[in-house]
């Protein structure tokens, strides 16, 4: 038997019986009345057949299990420790209430099998409220980096003596166990640091591994600085932010100050070489590359929490370049240079430039982008041209909505900080995403969108995610219809097929734009439900259409001519996240009169949202309803009005609530007449290759049968319902839809 | 007359390992392959070239694309500089710029 990852319940500490007399289920972090957690059985997790069954403690080696366990070690920091440690009284009485010591922090586990690297966010400086960690396999001597995960947002549980924080995980790897429930006794600012003890759970309570992880450092993560400086240049020590207007509080910031406020220590490892150089020496990329394989004395080609930062004068690039990181060549952002030239006059600016010079090559290193090149990652983010952040540029600055932008504007509000989600990135991005050496720059360069849409390392989950557009190629103005397939290839609980469609939650879209920027589509209309889950499996396909043109957040998504890039992600019951293929859609510009038209007519505010809800009477949106009638009586025959005679004829078919100021209800009926001319033109355009896509022609079918049906109308509705699976038949619809349309 | 003392040609965003010419009046004056913007300063490269003599046309080739900006060296003051990017869906813009500060 082999431990196949760490959050099984033969991974980890056996430290089952002591846990079952302590701990609370894992459900009453998440729901209540609480009930006991199954805990697995001791003899089970001992299991002498297990090939990386855990050791008796006595047993352990003490070994550094990371480059970062062996700077703690180098920097006489012992975490060894006793698995649930109790927290040594208090002696005496105590006349006031004491502080209590901050939970927050990183901890380790001891190398039973995996080695944990715990980071507990819930208090102290910005808490972001999450949870993430890194595991290492421990085998013989050897430690490998195996799986990082996170949880985004987590719920805390604070009583008198322990904080319980819970919340669901994202991983790298594939697994069930994916609820993580940290407790951690609580103790006095005076006493030792307790330890954090977590435990996994499956969604439905089923207990996995147990790790007990000692207190380490209050520090997120621990990274090690080395400086070295050209002849001549001063380096930068420190700045008072309080010397120039500034948008946060006054304080003397130095480059690891500012690392240190965002939760990463900064170790200076001192050494700082001078680098001679001729007079007028400008590097370039590669001889700063140079440089540093030469001159960083812990440079290594491979990962590791290590930066080398060198205090240079100038770079052929320009007086303009401040700084640059230029470690682009095999494993990336070990290196990054400041240039001194234009800023070393000593003057308050130039002190502030340099501080920001320093923190912002530093940030590029961690694999941050600029905040207005977030789109150009892979894959792709929206870009924070808005942000007051390290990583902005304070030129690009632009806050929005009107209000003053650039560099005056930055600095007067610029709170000397990282923004949330680059420090969600720094704390706990996983562990390839930020460490150095570790992925390219810019791939899960954030971790807020990005994580979600990267291609998994491993997807053991045996579903896939299929997109693609009705319309690869169409013209600008025609409505954008996704059809998004979900494939069960082993039987498994899944989303019901309409719970597929965005509108529901499940499944999230981010769209590349060719004006640059990417859309994280938030459709208008948002429908809450409760999952209804449904078996499938034998690679049982659950396609749904959704139109996708506008957004609540953008409005019209494809209104420019151009390449169109989409990928979307599901959530699937047990948390786990399936990453769709990328599809794209080319959207090419009018040819004709007609075209334009329409497409102007079909482009309009108000014509998305109608075509969103599938028609209305609302006045508030006649403005679009009148473009869709348009459309409709001068351009019957153009391409793009089968998708206007969808949303009136969908409309028609159903009845209309109006409330008028003085809170009268009116009901508008069906007009089955109407819908029958105007759905049926739609769909009878649609039975072959054009038109429609085939999942909305079954959706209208149905929708008028049933709205026949609701009118007593019984042998119409029969024959439509006929018609339609008829229909479905002769195109091979798999199961799903054609046994929707029997129901 | 004033006089021009540079001409820079900056490629900026979007470049990936691509093969790209500049060529002036038709010639070719700088030619690349393997180009790909270090997007810690957004930039690829500053191609440096001499001011030329007379109004030219500048034009960037990159993926089969092209696009061009006319410069008079024989007008201008200082440095001429243009920048050349490709958004994310592969669109080729070649624009007058002035030196922006960089990080």
């Amino acid at each position: 038997m082999t431990i196949m990852e760490p959050n099984a319940p033969v991974a980890g500490e056996n430290l089952a019986l002591d846990l079952e007399k302590t701990t609370e289920s894992a459900a009453a972090g998440m729901a209540e009345p609480p009930t006991e957690a199954t805990t697995q059985p001791a003899e089970q997790a001992a299991d002498p057949s297990a090939a990386a069954a855990p050791p008796a403690f006595e047993e352990l080696p003490t070994m550094p299990a990371t480059a970062e366990d062996a700077v703690r070690q180098v920097n006489g920091h012992d975490t060894a420790i006793e698995p649930a440690a109790p927290v040594a009284p208090i002696p005496g009485p105590v006349p006031f209430p004491l502080p209590r010591r901050q939970a927050s922090g990183r901890y380790r586990s001891r190398p039973l099998g995996y080695q944990l690297e715990l980071r507990v966010d819930v208090d102290g400086k910005r808490p972001l409220r999450k949870l993430s960690g890194d595991y290492y396999a421990i085998s013989g001597s050897t430690v490998t980096y195996f799986g990082s995960w996170t949880v985004d947002a987590v719920k805390v549980t604070t009583t008198s003596s322990t904080i319980t924080v819970v919340g669901t995980a994202r991983t790298t790897w594939s697994t069930t166990f994916t609820v993580a429930k940290v407790t951690i006794p609580r103790a006095m600012i005076f006493q030792p640091a307790p330890p954090a003890t977590l435990r996994w759970f499956t969604s439905s309570g089923a207990a996995g591994a147990t790790y007990v992880c000692g207190w380490e450092s209050a520090a997120f993560r621990t990274v090690e600085l080395e400086q070295d400086c050209e002849t001549g240049v001063t380096p930068f020590a420190s700045y008072d932010t309080g010397s120039l207007t500034s948008g946060g509080a006054a304080r003397t910031l130095s480059t690891a100050g500012a690392y240190d406020e965002a939760g990463v220590q900064m170790l200076d490892t001192g050494g700082a070489n001078v680098i001679n150089t001729p007079a007028g020496h400008q590097w370039t990329n590669a001889s700063l590359h140079h440089a540093m394989q030469a001159h960083f004395t812990r440079w290594q080609e491979r990962p590791q929490y290590k930066i080398w930062l060198l205090h240079a004068r100038a770079h052929e690039y320009g007086t303009g370049l401040r700084g640059i990181m230029f470690d682009q060549q095999g494993l990336q952002r070990q290196g990054c240079a400041s240039f001194y030239q234009m800023i070393s006059s000593g003057s308050a600016q130039d002190k502030r430039e340099q501080l920001y010079v320093n923190v912002h090559e530093l940030g590029h290193c961690f694999n941050l982008y600029h905040s207005f090149h977030k789109s150009y990652m892979n894959p792709p983010l929206p870009n924070r041209p808005g942000s007051l952040s390290w990583m902005n540029y304070p030129q690009n600055y632009n806050p929005g909505s009107g209000a003053p932008g650039g560099p005056a504007a930055f600095w007067a509000a610029f709170p000397f900080q990282f923004d949330n989600l680059e420090l969600a990135h720094l704390r706990h991005g996983f562990r390839n995403s930020v460490i150095m050496g570790g992925n390219p720059f810019g791939t899960g360069a954030a971790l807020e969108v990005t994580d979600e849409y990267l291609d998994r390392v491993s997807d053991t989950s045996g579903l896939r995610l299929r997109i693609a557009p009705a319309q690869p190629r169409s013209l600008l103005g025609t409505p954008t219809v996704l059809e998004i397939s979900l494939i069960a290839e082993r039987t498994q609980q899944v989303h019901e097929r309409d719970q597929l469609h965005p509108k529901f939650g499940f499944v999230h879209l981010a769209i590349s734009r060719p004006r640059g920027d990417v859309v994280a589509h938030q459709p208008p209309v948002r429908h809450c439900v409760d999952p209804e889950l449904v078996l499938s499996g034998h690679d049982a396909k659950l396609p749904v259409s959704a139109y996708i043109g506008y957004d609540a957040g953008v409005g019209q998504i494809f209104e420019d001519p151009g390449t169109y890039r989409i990928r979307a992600s599901y959530a699937a019951p047990d948390g786990t996240i399936i990453v769709s293929n990328t599809a794209t859609v080319r959207v090419v510009a009018p040819r004709t009169r007609a075209d334009e038209e329409v497409g102007e007519l079909l482009l309009g505010e108000q014509a998305g949202m109608a075509l969103t809800l599938l028609g209305s009477d609302s006045p508030y949106l006649a403005e679009g309803t009148d473009a869709l009638e348009t459309v409709v009586a001068a351009h019957a025959e153009h391409p793009s009005a089968v998708y206007a005679q969808l949303a009136l004829g969908m409309n028609a078919a159903r009845p209309f609530t109006d409330v008028d100021a003085a809170g009268n209800v009116n009901v508008r009926g069906r007009d089955l007449v109407r819908a029958d001319a105007l759905l049926g033109a739609a769909i009878d355009s649609s039975r072959g290759s054009e038109g429609l896509d085939d999942l909305t022609v079954y959706q209208a079918m149905d929708y008028l049968a049933s709205s026949h049906a609701a009118e007593g109308d019984d042998t119409t509705a029969r024959a439509m319902r006929d018609d339609a699976a008829q229909l479905a038949e002769s195109k091979n619809e798999p199961d799903s839809v054609r046994r929707s349309l029997e129901e | 007359m004033t006089e021009t003392s540079s001409l820079a040609v900056e490629l900026a965003e979007g470049f990936a390992d691509d093969e790209v010419a500049v060529l002036v009046d038709g010639e070719q004056v700088w030619h690349r392959t393997g180009v790909t913007t270090n997007y810690s300063v957004g930039l690829a490269d500053v191609v440096h070239l001499p001011p030329p003599p007379h109004e030219a046309t500048v034009e960037v080739r990159v993926r089969g694309k092209a696009d061009t900006q006319r410069v008079d060296a024989t007008s201008a003051a200082g440095e001429i500089r243009l920048r050349a990017r490709l958004d994310p869906a592969g669109s080729l813009a070649l624009a007058e710029a002035t030196e922006e500060t960089r990080y």
